[in-house]
Formats: C-alpha cells, structure tokens, sequence
C-alpha cells in the first residue's frame, strides 16, 4: 500500500513537470519480493527455465527435418513488448512453416504467438483476440511507435511479404503493411526502426539474407559436404544474396523505399541477417550495423539530414582482425569497459569465434575477441542472438548467447564432435576479461535446442533481467534469472513526446563512482527485440548519483540523487522547454511501473 | 586473340559438329571421330586457359584502378585545400577496396561465379577466394586503410607520403608475378 502511494505520487511529480497525460494504474506484483534491500554477497548465476509453467508452449516451426534449404535454418525471432501497456512484458513469437519431406511439401503454417503477462510469472495466450497470428512465415521481429500515436507496433520480416501490426491501443493490432508501403516481397531477417534523418518519426532498415522461392526451398537437396563428413544444406556460398532495404518514413503512417537515395544500397547482395541502429560516435543521429553471413559486415555513417556513407571495411568493424569476412548472425551493442562508448558484438558461426568489437571513438573499432578470451571461449558453438546484460548486478555488461547448428547432420557423426542442439552460453564480464560461467548458470542454461532469437528483459518485474529465446521446431525458453543479486538496479522507462518509448535515447548513470551508458534500441540481436526499457546493475551503490538522458532529438535530461532499485519513467521534454533542469531525488516506482491500462 | 576467345569457343565445337553430321557415318572412322574430339577439347582448353589469364589481367587492371584513385585521394589529402578530410575517407575505401579484392559489385559478381564453381586461390587463412591478395597483404592493407581512414585533415604531408609509400610497396608485391 504504501508503494502504490508512492508511485502514484512519484508519477504525479514527473507528470506535471515533463506533461505526461496518463495516470499510473498500480505497478504489477512481482513474482519475487523487490525493494530496496541489502545486496547479498556474490554466487553463481542460476537461470531456470520458467517456459512450461509460464504458459509459453507455442512450437515454433522452420522447414522439415532434414533441412534440405537454408531457409529451412534461420529460426525465428522474438520480443518483450508490453503491447497493451500495462507495465507487465508480454512476449511475441515469430512463428514458420513445417514441411514434410517427402515429397517435400508444406506441412503446416504456423502462427505468430502473442503471450499476454498477467502477471504471477504467468502468461495468456492472445493471439486470436489481438490479431498478430498471421501465417506468413515469420522471421524476424522488431517494435517501436512508427505511427506517433503513443503506442509500440511490431514490425515483422518473413519469407514473403513483411507484416505491420499497428497497435490500436486496445489491446488489437491491425496489419497494414500494404497501406504503410512495406509490403516488398522478399526474405527479409533482421530489421530496426530509428529516426534517420532526425525529423521525428522512424525509419526502417531491413536485413535480407538470400533470394529464393518456396520452390527453391521445397526442391533443395543437400549438395554441401560439412567437414568432409556430413552432406548438408548448400550456402550460403552459391546462393544469390537478398539486397537490404531502407524505407523512410513519410510521417503519415506511411512509407517509401529510400535505399538508394540515403546511400544504403546494398551492391553486394551481402546476406544480411542482424540489424543495429545506433548512435555508434555518440554524435546524435543513429547509425547502422549490418551483420552479414560470410561477407563483410556493414557500418552506414550517419552524415545527418538521413544520408549514410559506408565505411565498414576502414572502420575496422567490418571484418575480423584475420581479416576474415565471417559469417555474422547476431549484433548487439554495448558499453562493456565503461568508457561511454558502446562496443559492437556480433555473433558467427561454428568453429570461429564471437566478435567483440572495441569502440575507439569516431566510428573506428578494434577486434579485441582475442584479449577478451571470446575466441577460446566462443570457437565450437554456432552461435546466433546475443544479449549485453548485468545478470549479476555487478554493474558490468556480461554476455549471452544463443546456440544451435544449423545442420542436424552432424548428430549422425560422433567423430564431428558437434550437436545441433546445443546449450547457450552466459560469459561474466570480470573487468574487460570474459569468463564462462553457463554449466554453473542453473538448470535453465543446460537446455540443449537449436536456439535463434533472443531477447532480454525483466519479465517479472524483480530487477534483474531475464531471457527469452526461441528454439527452431520446439517452444521458446523463457529462462527466468534468479541468481542471488550481487548489486542494487534500477530500470529506465524513456517516454518520447508521444508517450511511446523514445527509439535510441541514450542514459548515462552515474553512481558510486562509476558511468554505465545503455541506448533503447528498436531490434537487434538476432531477429528479435529486447524490451524497450533500459536496465542498469549498480553494484554495491545505495544511490544514484545522476541520471543524464540524451534525447534522440539532442534535448538533455538530468536526475540528481536517485533511489535505487525501482523503475523510473522519464519522459522528453516539450520542444519549448529544450531541457530540464536538474532536480533532486526523483521518486521511484518499486519493481513495477507506471503504464496507462 | 583474346577478343576472339569467345568466337572460338562457339565456332569451333560447330564446326567440328557440322563436319561430322555431313559425312556419311558409315565411313567416319573411329580414328577420326577420336581425333576431332580431341582437337575440339584442345581449343576448348586453350579458350578456357585463355579465358583464366583474360580474367587475372581484368581483376589486376581493377586493383590498378583502385590503386591509382588511392593514390590521387592520398595526394589531393597532402594539398592544402578544403575536402582533405573527404579525400582521405576516399582514400581509405580504395585500399580497402584493394584489401577485399574488389568493390560491393565485384563482391556480388564473385558470388555468382562461386555458385557456378568459378574458384581460384582460395586462401588458406581468410578463405577469400582471392586472385592477388593473400592474408597478409589483405591484413596489412585493411590497417592501413584504418588508418587512413582515422587520419584527421591536418595530416602532415610527410605522413601522408608515409601512407602513399607503403601502399605502394604491399601493392607492388601483390600483384607481382608469382
């Protein structure tokens, strides 16, 4: 009771002083006691697979068995969205098709899977009442408010045409990906939303990885030999490359493709699959990251008014410090060392290792994967979505990631030593040293799948973040964090002047002595969206000393001598104002947070 | 005779196939069935052998072309003038585009051939299916291009002409015959 009477009054503080329209409902209960409490002293991480008991069973299909066409490999992605505003992360999947092989011929057309949170760690299946279960064949998924009118939509890339679910704010969506002009048929795989050009709304950019047709797929016979051993799916090699796509936003719910005008287009038909829109030089507009499979990962410069310039190839980030060209899955950033500047992570394929990419300032990176032990540690598994999270709230970034071969092939050869299912892998940052630590990580992280997508986020609203990930022809894990907290958190909920989260705001907080950076992000990973609040571990440290909140129309925000472990709602200044002033001791919200439902 | 390469590889298989369906069968001799196939798998391989060397000379007078505008940036970079800056991010995409043995359009265009079971000197290291470049000079040309591409517009001539001379040097001895 006395928590509610807080937050209420909490919001109502910001409310008046930012504009926000909406009264807070009372934060959800959370699974587990939170609150501002002592830290424990540090153990193990221990991740449990909540799935099955949380009601998320959906089976996500992709191909036939054999998995006779790289189509048949990719997965598909997945999101914590909280679509209906209610401060709880609901979850949507991203569903494919199952073929029978033969004859090779679809078998079924799965759905789209949206999993409403109500609350108790437990989740309902909303699918048919929201309209979201569409039976293209999925891929990726990312959200943002494309539209401005308060609520986060859902972007979804398939083999076909690409699916735009507008949220109407009442708990349905309606697809108007047509209307929108995104209908482009084509693979697409990853994709973000962003303001490109800085004129408020968000733009698009779309990863596609090959060009084939469903016949293509349902013809494909294994031609490849993996390892001189196993006869396996071809490509992508010899497969023709998709050519990624840049939409902008008109600012009426509508948009055109712009690819070539801002400078985007992809004359490599490199095979695109993950996609990150940030502000990479910390310059105020946001640039794009391209993973691609086997070919040189791209690096779009942002030189204002949405004109890009690629520069992958000089950056650095662009290739491995062998100079090799690999085969790029996954992308997150992340400021792992603490210096404001975030790192590019990209993940790739089996037998090569994870890339960390160091950020050296002025769009210039290095490949430290060597210095930071990823190439020992990452080299066997096939590796796809990855997150950058303070599981243990030490206040550092540690690393996860999501593993699975794409040739099931290779459980018939012992000799091979490799799996198609396989276990993820959870990596402690230990100052700027990676260190495994999955096998002691809790029954959760010994789940062997052939995982894709993943996604992070605190589901259930306790403080420390949680991880979704889908599985290719199996349900999604939903590994719930309960590791014993080594630190004090706090969540950041960045409102742009719609009320809808605000797409690559940046937030430097500044406590016990140290500067953690985080940007809210429209998708990355691989095919999939983390949810749109951003969550900082603080160690031992009872107070936050600032919080500072770049604004991705360059309006600063600042909080002075802030609560911790809570969740805070910011929201960005009215264009008259420019800014805030500084003001002390911002209220937080216990655990739950403020929402409109 | 490189012009004529593709005539020969159409014309001749047609000629040879034209003489032998204007004879009566029953007096063409096996002999001379053997002997025309071979001179036809003769010309062929020399067309294809022919065909390899016109593609070696197309890719390295692409290297030269991208070569030479790195250059020319790295001494429009070395002039005072405004676009220095620009020149030297010019500069820096041609080594690069060296270092990867071609632009974006050649990278599609080398795609196409691999899917046909066109190869060359895959390498061992980068396993780029390079003509020229191989993982050292693929390395140190990518560095370099880095490092270019870092350099602010008040570079100093001399580290420029620093820039210009070591390019040439790991050019020279990528394209250097074996």
């Amino acid at each position: 009771m006395f928590w509610r009477a807080f937050a209420a009054a909490s919001f109502l503080v910001m409310g008046t002083s930012c504009g926000g329209p909406s009264p807070p409902p009372p934060p959800p209960s959370p699974v587990r006691a939170s609150g501002t409490s002592t830290p424990a002293p540090a153990s193990g991480p221990l991740f449990v697979n909540a799935a099955p008991e949380a009601g998320l069973t959906a089976v996500l299909y992709c191909g036939g068995a054999d998995k006779d066409h790289i189509m048949e490999s990719v997965g598909t992605g997945a999101a914590f969205v909280d679509f209906d505003e209610d401060g709880r992360l609901d979850v949507f999947l991203v569903n494919g098709w199952a073929l029978d092989e033969e004859p090779s011929r679809v078998r079924l057309k799965g759905r789209n899977v949206l999993y409403r949170n109500i609350g108790g760690g437990r989740f309902e299946d909303v699918t048919d009442r929201s309209g979201v279960g569409d039976e293209g064949w999925g891929c990726g998924v990312c959200a943002a408010d494309y539209d401005n009118d308060g609520h986060v939509d859902l972007f979804v890339t398939g083999f076909g045409p690409a699916r735009l679910y507008r949220n109407r704010g009442d708990g349905t969506f309606e697809q108007a990906a047509g209307r929108a002009g995104l209908s482009d048929p084509g693979w697409g795989a990853g994709a973000a939303f962003f303001d490109a050009d800085a004129d408020g709304d968000l733009d698009l950019y779309v990863a596609r990885y090959i060009e084939a047709t469903l016949d293509d797929v349902l013809a494909a016979r294994r031609t490849s030999t993996w390892r001189d051993t196993a006869k396996v799916m071809a490509g992508p090699f010899g497969l023709r490359g998709g050519k990624d796509r840049f939409y902008r936003n008109n600012g009426d719910g509508t948009f055109r493709d712009a690819t070539e005008e801002a400078g985007m287009a992809d004359l490599a038909e490199s095979y695109g699959l993950g996609v990150l829109a940030s502000d990479l030089d910390n310059d105020g507009d946001v640039d794009v990251y391209v993973a691609n499979d086997s070919n040189p990962n791209f690096l779009y410069r942002n030189e204002g008014r949405g004109k890009f310039t690629e520069i992958g190839t000089w950056s650095g980030a662009g290739l491995s410090d062998d100079g090799i060209a690999q085969a790029g899955m996954g992308v997150e950033a992340g400021d792992l060392d603490g210096d404001g500047l975030q790192e590019i992570f990209v993940t790739n394929f089996a037998r090569d290792h994870a890339t960390l990419y160091k950020n050296l300032g002025g769009l210039s990176f290095a490949d430290v994967s060597g210095g930071w032990n990823l190439k020992k540690l990452t080299h066997d598994t096939l590796k796809w979505g990855c997150a950058i999270f303070d599981y243990d709230l030490d206040g550092d970034g540690d690393l996860m990631i999501a593993n699975g071969h794409i040739y099931p092939q290779v459980d018939l050869f012992s000799r091979l030593d490799e799996s198609y299912k396989q276990v993820p892998t959870l990596l402690r940052n230990d100052g700027g040293r990676l260190t495994d630590v999955s096998r002691s990580a809790g029954p959760g992280m010994q789940v062997a799948a052939s995982a894709r997508g993943l996604a992070a986020g605190d589901y259930d609203d306790d403080g420390d973040l949680d991880l979704l990930i889908t599985t290719i022809d199996g349900p999604p894990l939903l590994l719930r964090n309960d590791t014993t907290r080594a630190g004090h958190w706090l969540k950041l909920r960045l409102l742009n002047r719609h009320g809808s989260p605000a797409i690559n705001a940046r937030a430097i907080v500044s406590a016990g002595g140290a500067s953690l950076t985080r940007e809210l992000r429209s998708g990355s990973s691989y095919q999939s969206q983390n949810a749109l609040e951003l969550h900082f571990g603080l160690g031992r440290s009872p107070r936050v000393d600032t919080i500072q909140v770049i604004w991705p129309g360059g309006g600063r925000s600042v909080r002075k001598d802030v609560e911790v472990d809570g969740t805070i709602t910011l929201r960005e200044p009215s264009a008259e104002a420019g800014g805030e002033p500084v003001r002390p001791a911002d209220r937080l919200q216990p655990g739950g947070a403020s929402g409109r439902f | 005779m490189k012009n004529s390469i593709p005539v020969l590889v159409v014309v001749v298989p047609l000629l040879l196939f034209h003489q032998a369906r204007s004879q009566n069968p029953a007096n063409v001799k096996a002999e001379t069935m053997d002997k025309s196939a071979a001179a036809t798998y003769e010309h062929l391989a020399s067309a294809i052998i022919a065909i390899e060397s016109t593609e070696d000379e197309l890719v390295k007078s692409i290297l030269l072309g991208y070569q030479a505008a790195a250059q020319g940036h790295l001494r429009a970079a070395s002039e005072p003038g405004a676009g220095r800056r620009a020149h030297l991010e010019a500069a820096a995409t041609a080594i690069g585009d060296i270092a990867n043995e071609g632009d974006k359009r050649i990278l599609a265009v080398r795609q196409r051939l691999a899917k046909a079971g066109h190869t060359h000197n895959t390498d061992v290291v980068t396993k780029e299916d390079f003509l020229f470049i191989n993982s050292k000079e693929k390395k140190d040309l990518l560095a370099l291009a880095q490092k270019v591409g870092k350099m602010e517009a008040n570079a100093k001539p001399a580290e420029i002409r620093a820039v210009e001379d070591e390019l040439s040097t790991i050019f020279d001895k990528a394209i250097a015959p074996e």
